[in-house]
């Protein structure tokens, strides 16, 4: 039986392109208000398996389950209807917006303004902008960008980018948030001020799965951690488990024979 | 303490700069609404002419404006649904004796239906549905010039009805300059509007950044629909107004060169901006009036000077003038 707070669930999820097989057979669970974190070599099939989940790229085979209905072939945007939001490798932002245009776009879903609406309606429309505006705040706040609301995206630093992205992705006000490669790029003083973030909005119930090359960043926040490698599962389980599995450090540090230099890289990488 | 009130009011300085935009554009609109009015009615003559034809051309850039500029979808056979819209318009008010309040409205729900069609092209990703529009308005071009028994075929439309409205006689240009000025005045607010909030910010999502627009919950598919719907619509709307100008209609008015042209005003002008489209259609519309000797290099002239925007102006000419005042007024404090 699943277990009831287990928020999100991949059965056997493949996604073949041609030939290549980029995601196979991914199981996983997710526990709700936690962190979990998928990592992987380079083209492990992490950023594939985002894709999945939230509806960019099909599924060839398998199931996704979240909060117990299956969602594998809803469209992007009814998956973020139902509370599932992710943000990209490089930020994807809107370059000709403002920072608070931006994260206004999160609310979408929020403001019942339609077509017509937009045209015709006085009153409506301007209660539900100034919600809308509202709300875009309370989100920039949260990532300390308030200040910089009026400033157009295309003049931030790149942390800031990826500060704008977490706000509108959190803007959607999701159950489940999916970040992709979320610290790359970032100097070590973003990196801790965006896990304090994040840790604090799981406290406050939401759900994080992380693709994430920073270890140190990875072992130091998630519940639980999955390691794709070509594709297919090769461990899953708690932070300390994963750093002394032998599939993993092989997966890492290629084969175990040359064992010296495997520590020592491991030791660079900061997993032990 | 001191934090608080120094954010609220920071708050308040972001407020009032994220609504001055809204501002600014309503202000650009009473500006570019009362010159469209005033010149070509004051001036009248040759100058009412070339206001009937901008206020024309001003309608469908518009239309193609919201669709490209704005959500970032390319056509390359805008012309063809300015051709539908007025073929609609007149067949109807020749063969039924529709009064023209309804067949206007009805040139624009045909272009919206063949734009809905060629909507479903949008299952054709990126390049290739830019080259499908392209095919779309050749294929509109020729069934206008070869279905003879409903369009008259290449030899065109003759004896255009006059516009009637609720029984009055729209006989003069100045009668119907003020059909055409009300139209645009109309459609112009109408998309500021639309522009506005939302539904202009989904667009715009959609234009800079389609998976990300996805990503946030934005319906891509179902938006970029509507949007390529509305421009095609706006595009019919302008061209049931084309023949009462021509006194005369013709296939030739909607090949793939106006399409172009039409393409070439709204960048001219400003690629995303309303106002940019208006000032573009007025000066591709005015510019070779006065070149007339230089006729045959029309298009080369088009082309150089869309080339010297691009390079010059990146921004088009609205661009250049929303930075210009952006200046003065730093320059100012």
């Amino acid at each position: 039986m699943r277990s009831p707070e287990v928020i999100l669930t991949l059965r056997e999820v493949t996604r073949r392109f041609g030939g290549l097989v980029a995601v196979n057979k991914l199981s996983m669970d997710v526990k709700e208000a936690s962190i979990h974190g998928l990592i992987g070599p380079n083209g492990a099939g992490k950023s594939t398996a985002f894709d999945l989940i939230s509806g960019l790229t099909t599924v060839s085979t398998g199931e996704i389950c979240f909060r117990g209905e299956a969602i594998t072939h809803m469209a992007p945007e009814a998956r973020v209807a139902s509370g599932v939001c992710r943000t990209f490798q490089t930020p994807k932002l809107f370059d000709e917006m403002t920072v608070l245009d931006v994260v206004a776009t999160g609310r979408h879903l929020h403001n019942s303004v339609g077509l017509w609406g937009s045209m015709f309606s006085i009153g409506r429309k301007r209660r539900e902008e100034a919600k809308t505006v509202s709300a875009a705040r309370e989100f920039l706040e949260i990532v300390g960008l308030l200040a910089k609301e009026d400033a157009p995206v295309a003049d931030l630093s790149y942390g800031d980018r990826r500060l704008v992205e977490i706000a509108r992705a959190l803007a959607t006000e999701p159950s489940l948030l999916l970040l992709d490669e979320v610290t790359s790029g970032l100097n070590p003083v973003e990196t801790a001020t965006v896990g304090d973030l994040l840790r604090n909005q799981v406290r406050q119930g939401l759900t994080i799965v992380l693709v994430e090359h920073d270890m140190k960043f990875v072992m130091g926040l998630c519940e639980r951690i999955t390691v794709m490698n070509y594709g297919s599962v090769i461990a899953d389980g708690s932070p300390d488990q994963i750093a002394t599995d032998p599939n993993v450090i092989a997966a890492y540090l290629g084969s175990p024979k040359d064992g010296q230099r495997s520590r020592r890289a491991l030791r660079s990488e900061q997993l032990v | 303490m001191l934090r608080t009130a120094k954010e609220s009011l920071s708050q308040q300085n972001d407020f009032a700069s994220a609504t001055s935009q809204n501002r600014n554009d309503w202000i650009v609109f009473a500006v570019i609404v009362s010159i469209l009015w005033s010149v070509p009615l004051s001036l009248g003559g040759f100058y009412l002419y070339l206001g009937l034809a901008v206020a024309i051309y001003a309608i469908s850039a518009l239309g193609l404006q919201t669709m490209v500029g704005l959500a970032g979808q390319l056509s390359l056979g805008h012309a063809a649904f300015m051709g539908i819209g007025a073929y609609t318009s007149v067949l109807l008010q020749k063969t039924l004796g529709l009064p023209f309040l309804v067949t206007l409205a009805a040139a624009g729900l045909t272009a919206a239906a063949a734009g809905l069609l060629m909507a479903q092209l949008i299952r054709l990703s990126g390049v290739y549905f830019k080259i499908a529009t392209f095919g779309f308005g050749i294929v509109v071009h020729q069934i206008l010039s070869n279905w003879t028994a409903l369009t008259g075929g290449s030899a065109g439309v003759r004896g255009i009805p006059v516009i009637s409205i609720i029984g009055f006689q729209v006989e003069t240009r100045t009668g119907l300059f003020v059909c055409e000025a009300l139209t645009l005045t109309l459609i112009y607010g109408l998309l500021v509007r639309l522009s506005h909030g939302k539904i202009g910010r989904a667009f715009r999502a959609i234009g800079q950044n389609e998976a990300a627009a996805r990503s946030v919950g934005i319906p891509v598919p179902r938006y970029r629909m509507i949007v390529i719907t509305l421009g095609c619509a706006i595009a019919g709307i302008a061209g049931a107004y084309l023949p009462h100008l021509m006194r005369f209609l013709s296939p030739e008015s909607f090949t793939w060169y106006e399409s172009l042209t039409c393409l070439i005003m709204i960048t001219v002008g400003g690629l995303g901006s309303l106002p940019g489209a208006i000032i573009g259609a007025a000066v591709l519309i005015v510019a070779p009036e006065y070149l007339r000797d230089f006729a045959q290099y029309k298009m080369l002239a088009f082309g150089v000077l869309l080339v010297a925007s691009m390079i010059l102006l990146p921004k088009g000419i609205a661009g250049a003038g929303a930075a210009l005042s952006r200046r003065k007024r730093i320059h100012a404090r």
